[in-house]
């Protein structure tokens, strides 16, 4: 690429870059998957530098396209039956029980892990709410990056933590989500 | 203190931020309200979750893999790439980080042949002059309207130097039948640049016993004969060629003897041949007939990109991105261990062809 275009590009994206890659490893879980999302938001900011240096939140624009692009590559994935969820058998081998110890502690620890179980089996679009939504962006940066209402916003994201808290329960035999995560059986 | 305030609270990540009278609020109302203390605990381990910094020099990896968009002689790389391996790839992306770490220098393309000791000692380096780079106009079509990014398969990118468009196909079905004729033209016109291979689906008996035929057909070399009269025999002859007896009297038409057909068809081979077809479909997620699988990463079909005309133009320009970024980092990877012996003729030609620069640059 010209030194020019280079420079624009690396000076809209680079300050951006750890932010888009934390996004990244949350939504795929996997660094390579991470890294490979982030060569196509990469490719779609270089072929569209001039529409990327006029927005008004570059950080935004990045991270809407990175949703859709990994909106569409999951949906993509989704339909291949190569890709196989984790279902709740080998949730209940690799996990620890649900009755913690006596110590009863707040075992976020714990909670991280069965997120990670359950995770692929929220729709692509929910998990990338929650995920942007737990890097710290707010609702108005959300309203902005998915192009809908702030109230939407905040409708979706309760609806996406209903479905997680959900998804943890029926793994884990029933048990209300809320005793799982925070360690209470 | 009520849901919403609640559902504000985490929504703009004010928990921590809460002066401690709210905070009293917000314990009272979380021990009456199972909605909100279900959400805040959700939230809570979401946002705890610690994620790790980004890996060094992982924005020059990324510039890396634009940096060909623009830079390199993109029809003479695609010329002798074969395919991206992920070991290729990762080599690839190794050269071009060196590359980028000597953006300044104008005589990288230079440079980046020679960086070859690194990898192995190169025999006699081929130098092609730098090629003056071609503007490139910013994508028509759009992932997820018309085309989708299938992420990393096992088809290959290029083959023989030319992008591959695989065809998913059927013989039996009617859009596969209706598209074949602007196919075929397409496809010639496009040769130089995109190889065109088909491969049977195989989701039903009938579809597999035609992929079955299909494979038959290749190896008995009549593959180029069968293909259109076996469209027309279904869909205008009215014949389903749906069982192996069906199919023998077909082949026979073509010269093929029914015990040879029988004893090919049957064979061990052929199944070979249609279970790597059958696990190839599922690979793509193909679910639809005709389905256009570009340089082993995107697919379309004609729902997603409408008539074929439009549908040709969306594959082109897919094409050309996956010759102008995967092509050109393989070739500038793989240069440097090229083994003079494993060069196909097209190679030594192109080679024969191509500007040398013997004489050491630096």
């Amino acid at each position: 690429m010209s030194e020019a275009r280079k420079r624009q590009f690396a000076a809209m994206v680079q300050p951006h870059l750890a932010v888009l890659y934390r996004a990244a490893l949350r939504l795929t879980r996997q660094r390579q998957d991470a890294e490979d999302l982030l060569q196509e938001v990469c490719v779609r900011a270089y072929s569209c530098v001039d529409e990327l240096a006029a927005a008004q939140s570059p950080r935004a624009w990045l991270l809407r396209a990175e949703y859709h692009l990994f909106v569409d590559l999951a949906r993509r994935r989704a339909r291949s039956p190569f890709v196989t969820a984790v279902d709740g058998a080998e949730l209940a081998e690799s996990t620890p029980s649900g009755t913690a110890g006596p110590e009863r502690v707040v075992e976020a620890e714990l909670g991280h892990e069965r997120v990670a179980v359950v995770w692929q089996r929220l729709d692509a679009d929910q998990r990338a709410l929650l995920a942007l939504h737990a890097e710290g962006h707010g609702l108005d940066e959300l309203a902005d990056i998915l192009g809908i209402a702030k109230n939407a916003v905040s409708a979706r994201l309760h609806r996406a933590r209903q479905r997680l808290a959900k998804l943890l329960g029926a793994n884990a035999g029933g048990q209300p989500a809320l005793n799982l995560l925070m360690g209470e059986p | 203190m009520n849901c919403e305030t609640i559902d504000s609270i985490l929504g703009d990540h004010r928990a921590a931020r809460l002066a401690s009278p709210e905070r009293r609020d917000v314990d009272a109302h979380l021990r009456s309200c199972d909605r909100c203390a279900e959400a805040w605990s959700i939230h809570h381990v979401l946002a705890s979750e610690r994620f790790e910094a980004p890996p060094p020099a992982l924005f020059e990896r990324l510039a890396g893999g634009l940096d060909v968009i623009e830079a390199a002689p993109v029809r003479a790389t695609a010329r002798r790439a074969r395919w991206l391996s992920p070991a290729l790839a990762a080599t690839a992306l190794l050269v071009m980080a060196v590359t980028i770490a000597n953006l300044p220098d104008p005589r990288r393309e230079v440079e980046i042949a020679n960086s070859a000791p690194i990898v192995a000692p190169a025999p006699a380096p081929i130098v092609t002059a730098p090629v003056a780079a071609t503007p490139r106009a910013a994508p028509t079509f759009v992932a997820g309207r018309d085309y989708e990014l299938a992420g990393r398969g096992s088809l290959p990118a290029t083959s023989g130097g030319r992008v591959q468009v695989v065809e998913f196909f059927w013989w039996g079905c009617t859009p596969c039948y209706a598209f074949e004729a602007d196919l075929l033209r397409w496809k010639e016109a496009v040769e130089p640049r995109i190889e065109v291979v088909k491969i049977p689906i195989a989701w039903n008996p009938a579809a597999e016993l035609h992929a079955r035929a299909y494979y038959a057909a290749e190896a008995l070399g009549r593959l180029d004969v069968v293909q259109g009269p076996f469209f027309e025999e279904i869909h205008r002859g009215g014949n389903a060629l749906a069982s192996a007896g069906a199919l023998a009297k077909f082949f026979a038409r073509f010269g093929v003897d029914a015990a040879v057909f029988d004893a090919t068809f049957n064979s061990n081979a052929i199944d070979t041949r249609v279970e790597e077809a059958k696990a190839l479909a599922r690979e793509y997620g193909i679910t639809a007939t005709p389905s256009l699988v570009i340089g082993g990463r995107y697919v379309t079909t004609p729902t997603l990109a409408g008539a074929p005309a439009r549908m040709f133009a969306v594959v082109e320009e897919l094409a050309d991105t996956c010759e102008q970024t995967l092509c050109a980092l393989l070739e500038r990877a793989s240069a440097p261990t090229r083994e003079p012996g494993r060069e196909t003729l097209d190679q030594l030609r192109d080679r024969a062809q191509a500007p040398v620069r013997s004489d050491p640059v630096f």
